[in-house]
């Protein structure tokens, strides 16, 4: 039972990764990206490139692939999100737009890099340890450690700094934000860039454990604008908990019930906490803009 | 306004006679010998594409040098689907319509194979399947022209049961996901278990894709089998591999077998360590042993490939795919030579009565109420950590 | 230091600003009052950079801002309290006032200064500083308001009807409070239904109807003008509820 609880942690932080990134996109814009999960197929990919083919250390690879898709991001939103104006919620179009963003990112990588899933380097290593019985990689350590740090650092930023609060303004009233000389773009853009880095750290997280592949994150994106629901839209820590929540469910569902219906009951798990409790575990809801 | 529909008769009338001389087969007027082929060669599946074309391309080549088929010079066309059934009809079509040719081999997907295979059965153009696994594809009834070399997954189930039957392992578990195919070999694993009165350990599912494959591991751990068959795609294959690692249950401790996906190198670079010792199944001509290095002709072929693919080249490729690509030109060859005939049903009629045609990947029998080339009998067991130019080591247990 | 010359501005090819010409001069309290739909918010908010003129000039210390962001004009010196208050609901007041003081962020000892100065002007701020905006009285939302933007004291405050929705007693206050400003060098440009207690604070007055200005003199004069006694101050009833 323990190596179950320890998978279910591991995958449902990789859950929260995906859901925090979510969230501080949510947190200003209102929208969910859902070309997010691609994000983090980009930072596998590139990670590929520059750690296993190009040799960079991986510290120094996570820098590189974090700059060059918080840059994707950044496009991400002047291509499909910035076109359909300030009042996103009257509009479809950007769900439309981010969708078909991921599936060209999807398709281009695999013109790139073919459709075949290929290995990637742990950090630590591919050595098991043993700790209490249990075979684990040093791998899944990083992945709980990296994602409770992230949590933490997007929580600080959005409830401690001036930068945070002028986020969360700029999410419940744009143009009165931009009355206090707040530049409402720029905060989009930070968010968009921050989304851009965790994405591709996330990507390096990811790839040893699913294989890095254009497909990568096909079906665990979803799953992480589950967690992200299940937590609580706009609260990192509703993120973090929605996730780690998703993980160990699954794992559980997958022991204990048949495997075939763990999707099932996640999903049912999704639309129950959406019907009884909309504003998810944490209730963070920011007002909506006028 | 009378003579003026007489005369647009007469010419549309001209116009179909013209057509009709023009499209009769007749053997002394052609020059050359056309093989459509039509495949998935861009997105996910483009590595079956590119097995299907270089089969195609290296036994054309061969064919010609040879002399051709019945003194013609061979040409092969081919065409990307990109593993879209409604492509594959057009594309197909183009190919017996415009380019008018004589045989067809492929496609590389069941859908794309059942959206055509009727109206090649109306054109009666000879079809060699290479590829593709459905059951329903081969019917020498309704698709009287089609004929496969291809393992299908059907006969991969029943040979991995019976193989560890026959091997005396006696608690078998079986993995395999949650979708139609994986359903289905577990029904065609259960039917062999029963005749010989055995029930598994286990049947461990999984949704395909599924990226957690620890709870798998364990439900096949606890079953304490002696033998785990696996039915697992690529990557979730490597997956489970690596989780069995974990929990510390891997060759020696249990036997482990796959199908034949398991033999690619792509596969085993994915599991790393945890490969070591996983047996896979490979047709028996695409196969050597410590003391039979394999028919000189395949060795011969095996090595050409590999100086053409060398190294990460050739990493998604798979010979024995190759080679059923390779087979299916080759006995489009032997099919018309045989008949000394481009009409389908004397081909068809000639390669009925092929017996045991020695293919690049395994020995052939086709019959008229049988157009699968291979059955269960013609794979083996291999270790495809042990590769010779591409070709698996067999095992012997 | 706020010149504006013949400015006008559409909404989807809808022109409701139809060349609208007029001045501040530094110290000076001006009132721009008008009916509803009579173009005041859209000039208010033309002149923050909210919308854009279709043409004119809008020049303020002898620079053109008619074509600078919203953002550079807040950072030039014009500050506006918008219609309906605008506080961030879920942000406390303390951070309301963070937020107001965002282009001096960097001078946390400037910033604390004015926010100390703001709770001396406004003490029931200093009582409800860590409660979420959200949960104010009307009245104190619009002190929060106009005290988040006077954080940087601006040159030039922008109130856009801070009367709106607030009981009689608040609507002294606040008018008082404006005075006061004014006093301690803020120029400030009010739009405002109620007329007649605007007209009182105020130097200079502006009427405008259907996008254009119809009457302009001082305080003084335009509260005596007959038009504009018979049609804002006779419906006085009216225009206070």
């Amino acid at each position: 039972m323990p190596e179950l609880l320890i998978s279910g942690l591991v995958m449902g932080s990789i859950y929260a990764l995906l859901a925090l990134a979510i969230n501080i996109i949510y947190s200003t814009t209102g929208i969910i990206n859902f070309a997010h999960g691609e994000l983090v197929m980009l930072g596998g990919m590139f990670g590929l490139v520059l750690v296993v083919n190009i040799g960079l250390p991986l510290v120094v690879g996570i820098v590189v692939a974090g700059g060059i898709v918080a840059v994707f991001a950044i496009l991400l939103y002047y291509s499909t999100i910035k076109p359909f104006g300030d009042n996103l919620g009257g509009s479809l179009g950007w769900l439309m737009a981010t969708l078909g963003a991921g599936i060209i990112f999807r398709n281009v990588a695999m013109l790139i890099w073919g459709s075949h899933p290929r290995p990637f380097p742990p950090l630590g290593g591919s050595e098991l340890i043993n700790i209490f019985g249990v075979n684990i990689l040093q791998h899944e350590i990083w992945v709980l450690v990296i994602t409770l740090l992230i949590a933490i650092f997007f929580n600080v930023v959005l409830d401690k700094t001036i930068l945070g609060s002028a986020i969360k303004a700029t999410a419940s009233n744009r143009n009165t934000t931009r009355l206090m000389g707040i530049s409402a773009e720029k905060m989009v853009l930070a968010c968009f860039g921050m989304s851009g880095a965790v994405a591709a750290v996330a990507g390096f997280l990811i790839s040893p454990i699913t294989f890095a592949g254009p497909e990568m994150t096909v079906s665990i994106g979803l799953k992480g604008f589950g967690a992200a629901i299940i937590g609580g839209l706009g609260s990192s820590r509703g993120a973090f908990v929605g996730g780690l929540i998703l993980g160990i469910l699954e794992a559980l569902s997958m022991t204990v019930v048949t495997p075939g219906y763990k999707d099932a009951i996640v999903f049912l798990v999704m639309i129950l906490t959406i019907t009884i409790k909309p504003e998810g575990i944490f209730n963070v809801t920011y007002e909506k803009k006028v | 306004m009378k003579k003026k529909i007489v005369i647009s008769t007469l010419i549309m009338l001209s116009f179909l006679v013209m057509t009709v001389i023009g499209i009769s087969p007749s053997i002394a007027a052609e020059k050359e010998f056309l093989i459509g082929s039509v495949g998935c060669m861009s997105g996910p599946a483009a590595m079956l594409g590119k097995n299907l074309r270089i089969g195609v391309e290296f036994a054309v080549e061969e064919i010609n040098k040879t002399g051709g088929i019945n003194g013609m010079n061979v040409r092969a066309i081919f065409r990307d689907d990109e593993a879209d059934p409604t492509k594959a009809l057009t594309l197909v079509r183009e190919l017996v319509e415009k380019e008018k040719i004589h045989a067809f081999i492929g496609p590389t997907n069941t859908t794309c194979a059942i959206a055509i295979q009727p109206y090649l059965v109306a054109k009666k153009i000879i079809q060699l399947n290479g590829g593709t696994t459905g059951t329903v594809l081969i019917d020498p009834k309704g698709f009287p022209y089609s004929f496969r070399t291809h393992i299908n997954d059907k006969d991969q189930a029943i040979f991995l049961v019976k193989e560890a039957i026959a091997n005396g392992f006696k608690r078998i578990a079986v993995v395999h996901d949650t979708s139609a195919l994986g359903m289905g070999v577990q029904k065609d694993m259960k039917d062999v278990l029963d005749s010989h009165d055995m029930t598994a350990a286990t049947f461990a599912t999984y949704n395909a894709n599924d990226i957690d494959m620890l709870p798998v591991a364990r439900k096949l751990k606890s079953a304490d089998p002696d033998i785990i068959l696996m039915f697992t795609l690529m990557a979730d294959g490597a997956r489970l591999l690596k989780a069995m690692e974990r929990l510390d249950f891997l060759p020696p401790k249990v036997a482990i077998q796959g199908y034949a996906a398991t033999a690619l190198p792509i596969f085993r670079e994915l599991a790393g360590n945890a490969s070591k010792g996983v047996w896979s199944l490979a047709p028996y001509n695409s196969t050597y042993s410590k003391t039979d290095p394999g028919l000189p002709e395949v060795v011969a072929l095996a090595k050409k490939i590999e100086a053409a693919y060398p190294g990460d080249k050739g990493k998604d490729l798979n010979l024995f795919t190759i080679f059923s690509y390779y087979d299916c030109a080759q006995l489009v060859r032997v099919g018309v030579a045989r008949s000394k005939s481009l009409e389908a049903d004397q081909i068809k009629a000639a390669l009925e009565s092929l017996d045991s045609y020695e293919g690049a990947q395994a020995n052939y029998s086709f019959s008229s109420t049988d157009h699968e080339g291979l059955d269960p009998s013609k794979l083996v067991t291999v270790d495809a950590n042990q590769l010779k130019h591409g070709m698996y080591l067999r095992v012997e247990k | 230091m706020l010149d504006i010359k013949e400015i006008r501005v559409s909404y989807d090819k809808i022109e409701v600003i139809k060349g609208v010409s007029f001045k501040i001069e530094k110290g000076e309290i001006v009132v721009i009052i008008g009916a509803n739909g009579a173009g005041k918010s859209t000039i208010m908010k033309t002149i923050t950079g909210l919308v854009k003129p279709t043409s004119g000039q809008i020049s303020f210390n002898n620079v053109d801002i008619a074509r600078l962001s919203a953002e550079k004009i807040v950072a030039a010196g014009i500050t506006m309290c918008p219609e309906g208050r605008q506080v961030f609901p879920q942000h406390t007041v303390y951070q309301n006032l963070i937020l107001g003081a965002y282009l001096i962020k960097k001078n946390r000892k400037v910033v604390q200064t004015r926010i100390e100065q703001m709770y001396q002007l406004f003490p029931i701020l200093l009582e409800r500083k860590d409660q979420p905006a959200g949960t104010l009285s009307g009245g104190e939302q619009q002190m929060l308001a106009i005290a988040r933007a006077m954080m940087i004291n601006p040159d030039l405050l922008l109130l856009d009807e801070p009367s709106a929705g607030l009981a009689p007693i608040f609507v002294k206050n606040i008018f008082q409070m404006i005075k006061h400003l004014s006093r301690q060098g803020t120029t400030i440009l009010l739009v405002e239904q109620m007329a007649k207690m605007a007209l009182s604070i105020a130097d200079r007055a502006y009427v405008l109807e259907t996008g254009r200005i119809v009457i302009s003199g001082s305080a003084q004069e335009v509260m005596h003008d007959p038009r504009v006694e018979e049609s804002y101050l006779g419906q006085k009833k009216h225009c206070a509820v």
